[in-house]
């Protein structure tokens, strides 16, 4: 039989040894989140976490005890996110828009903990970030039903930011209204004129009366000031929140599928060579061509030849030249590779300008 | 015949792989070496050396990376011009037609990757090996893709006869060997060399162009097949005292003769090129005539002996003509750069 003492003293040992390790693995996270900052890249990598479970479990020969390694692992990444929160607890993080808004959302969900910063207009978030008073700037790009943000596009082209992470927001619309106040006593609901007529269903059905406003959020706001139980809005819930507001009926929108790309945009390009998720791999390019016949063409000619699929192509006037063009590709596949360095190569000479404005997994 | 897509010109594609100063320099340098021996301003040997067509990229730069350090060996008897051929004409047009067809050997044409892939290959073998290489001109239109890159062009027995290959070589300024025809008469590859060393005024690219003529422009001896479709050699001592008398009467500048040791004066038996090399240089050996005559080899070598269906998967190994393997081909280089004198 052992001695308790022994196997005690044995434990301490093994405790003293996983101690610093601890600490060294909490160092390193600083430096991610260092990193991550830098190219607006989000705490949360659900992708890496399952890759560093299953490696992680091939090292534990026992497999009772394997299963409580993996929970361990969890844990351990799960306190290594709090503390990464913690460290960018600092970002200051761009967005376009009031509390509440889709734009808010989805910077909170990229990056929580982070500083949020309003900014008017797409173009002063974009600024704000190119003069460094923000870390991230997150904007949206592009819309299901109405396409490309063309502003967000052209800011896109034009400047000198890049895009290491793009997220998805599904807009789900609810109808808010003051605390207690009753459905049945609603009459006039207050809403942006996308998000009433996604509801214009739910509105005609129960006799509602929409009225437009200059955005979801703030329709919210008024009328949470309005004091009237006769007003709704339609909103987020995170803006009901915001605005002492109650969701009187969740999802009320018919159109299911209304969904919006928002980029994070930050001053630097993360070209990941290391990777080995390939699946779900996107890039982005934009450029002009020569003013002559069969040069957009010839540009499309070496993204086929390159075996990269084309998800999107659309073109946007350059004001400043009447009548001229650039061209926004996003294209599916992994741009740091040989391949993709010989697309570029191979584009240059074809453009006048081409930029890569980034590289991200989609979902 | 459907116009698929306009494919890009040779300047545009020179932009995307552009040739460095360096390679600008080591190019000089290797037409310097290459001029002298075909002018006999130098005696050392000439061996136009490689795969029958190159496959694929990292074979064949492994291959002439192994050729840079057997020229080193062998610098103060021989010359090495690698072989990269990127397009293969087809007795019946069926099969596989080289990188620029089909820079993937399994998949369909491409030519417009074509284009690019045999750029950027003779390029990686300048930029890593030093080496400006041989090609075939089979589509004399397409020499400008590469015409900052090559050392050396060959016309080949099918091409011989034709007249846009014999204008075309006439304007190079790197040698040019023109090939005796699959029919063996010599006549008609005496005939081409003239048309190449002469100037003219043609149709190129879509341009009126003026040449000069090329005065390296020379033969090679392939072997040939006759009427009744058996093959016979034309390396042998008789041969190339005939080649001599032919040149010695033509008006030719700077005769020369580049011997091909396989094709049809091996029969394909890819293994008898050790053999035809040195016979050869065995030849030269009881003339001064045919000394000053042979300038060098052509000879199909790769990694690894023989060849394979294009679908056979062995790196290194002939998806067209068998060629020497690697062990062989160093042996030979070294016997040759012994027995050369």
């Amino acid at each position: 039989m052992d001695n308790l003492e022994e196997i005690r003293k044995e434990i301490d040992a093994v405790d003293a040894q996983m101690a610093p390790l601890f600490e060294r693995r909490m160092e390193l996270s600083r430096r991610i989140v260092a990193y991550k900052s830098a190219h607006g890249l989000a705490i949360s990598d659900p992708g890496r976490e399952q890759e560093v479970i299953r490696r992680g479990a091939q090292f534990v020969r026992d497999r009772d005890i394997r299963e409580y390694y993996v929970r361990f692992q969890q844990e351990l990444m799960g306190l290594s996110r709090d503390w990464q929160r913690r460290l960018s607890s600092g970002l200051k993080v761009a967005y376009s828009g009031v509390p509440g808004a889709f734009a808010y959302i989805a910077a909170l969900r990229l990056f929580p903990g982070a500083e949020l910063i309003p900014f008017a207009d797409f173009a002063a978030a974009y600024h704000a970030c190119e003069a460094g008073e923000a870390d991230v700037a997150v904007l949206p790009f592009e819309n299901s039903s109405e396409g490309e943000v063309s502003s967000v596009t052209d800011l896109m082209f034009n400047g000198s930011l890049y895009v290491n992470q793009v997220i998805e927001v599904e807009a789900e619309q609810n109808l808010l209204g003051l605390p207690g106040a009753d459905k049945a006593q609603i009459r006039k609901v207050y809403s942006h004129p996308q998000a009433l007529a996604q509801c214009a269903e739910y509105l005609r059905r129960h006799g509602m009366e929409p009225r437009e406003y200059a955005n979801t959020a703030l329709a919210a706001k008024r009328v949470a000031e309005k004091q009237d139980p006769a007003c709704a809005a339609i909103g987020t819930a995170e803006a009901a929140a915001l605005y002492g507001l109650e969701v009187l009926e969740p999802r009320i929108n018919t159109s299911r599928t209304n969904t919006t790309r928002f980029a994070a945009f930050s001053r630097m390009l993360r070209l990941d060579t290391t990777g080995k998720r390939k699946m779900g791999k996107h890039f982005i390019l934009m450029y002009t061509v020569k003013n002559e016949a069969g040069a957009l063409a010839q540009t499309l000619n070496i993204i086929g030849t390159h075996n990269y699929n084309m998800c999107n192509l659309h073109s946007r006037p350059m004001k400043e030249l009447l009548w001229n063009y650039y061209f926004f590709v996003e294209l599916d596949g992994d741009v740091a590779t040989d391949e993709g360095d010989s697309l570029l190569r191979e584009l240059a000479p074809l453009c006048d300008r081409l930029k890569l404005v980034g590289s991200f997994y989609t979902r | 015949m459907i116009f698929k897509r306009k494919l890009l010109i040779p300047k545009e594609i020179k932009e995307m792989y552009p040739i460095s100063e360096e390679g600008v320099l080591a190019k000089a340098a290797n037409d310097a070496a290459i001029r002298a021996v075909i002018r006999g301003e130098s005696d050392k040997l000439l061996l136009v050396i490689g795969p029958c067509s190159a496959d694929r990229e990292d074979a064949v730069i492994e291959y002439i990376s192994r050729l840079r350090s057997l020229q080193e060996r062998v610098a103060d008897k021989i010359v090495i011009v690698p072989r990269i051929y990127t397009n293969k004409p087809r007795t019946t047009g069926a099969g596989y037609k080289g990188m620029l067809h089909q820079p993937n050997p399994q998949a369909q044409s491409d030519m417009l990757r074509g284009l690019i892939s045999i750029r950027k290959l003779h390029m990686r073998a300048l930029n890593e090996t030093g080496f400006s290489c041989a090609d075939e001109m089979l589509y004399p239109e397409n020499h400008r893709f590469l015409d900052d890159l090559l050392s050396y062009v060959a016309v080949g027995a099918r091409s011989v006869e034709d007249q846009q290959h014999r204008l075309t070589a006439s304007g190079l300024d790197i040698p040019v060997g023109m090939k005796n025809p699959t029919g063996g008469d010599l006549s008609v590859m005496m005939n081409a060399l003239k048309a190449a060393q002469s100037g003219h005024t043609f149709i190129y690219r879509n341009w009126e162009v003026e040449s000069q003529g090329n005065p390296l422009a020379h033969a090679i001896l392939r072997g040939y097949v006759d009427s009744h479709g058996i093959t016979h050699p034309n390396y042998h001592y008789e041969d190339l005292s005939r080649l001599c008398e032919l040149y010695a009467g033509s008006g030719l500048q700077n005769p020369a003769v580049i011997v091909d040791t396989n094709h049809c004066n091996s029969g394909k038996q890819y293994e008898e090129q050790v053999r035809i090399a040195k016979e050869v240089l065995h030849s030269t050996r009881h003339s001064t005539d045919i000394h000053a005559l042979v300038k060098g080899m052509m000879i199909e070598s790769y990694l690894e002996d023989g060849c394979q269906k294009p679908d056979g998967g062995v790196y290194g190994k002939s998806i067209t003509d068998p060629c020497l393997g690697w062990e062989k081909t160093e042996r030979l280089v070294l016997d040759l750069a012994e027995l050369w004198v």
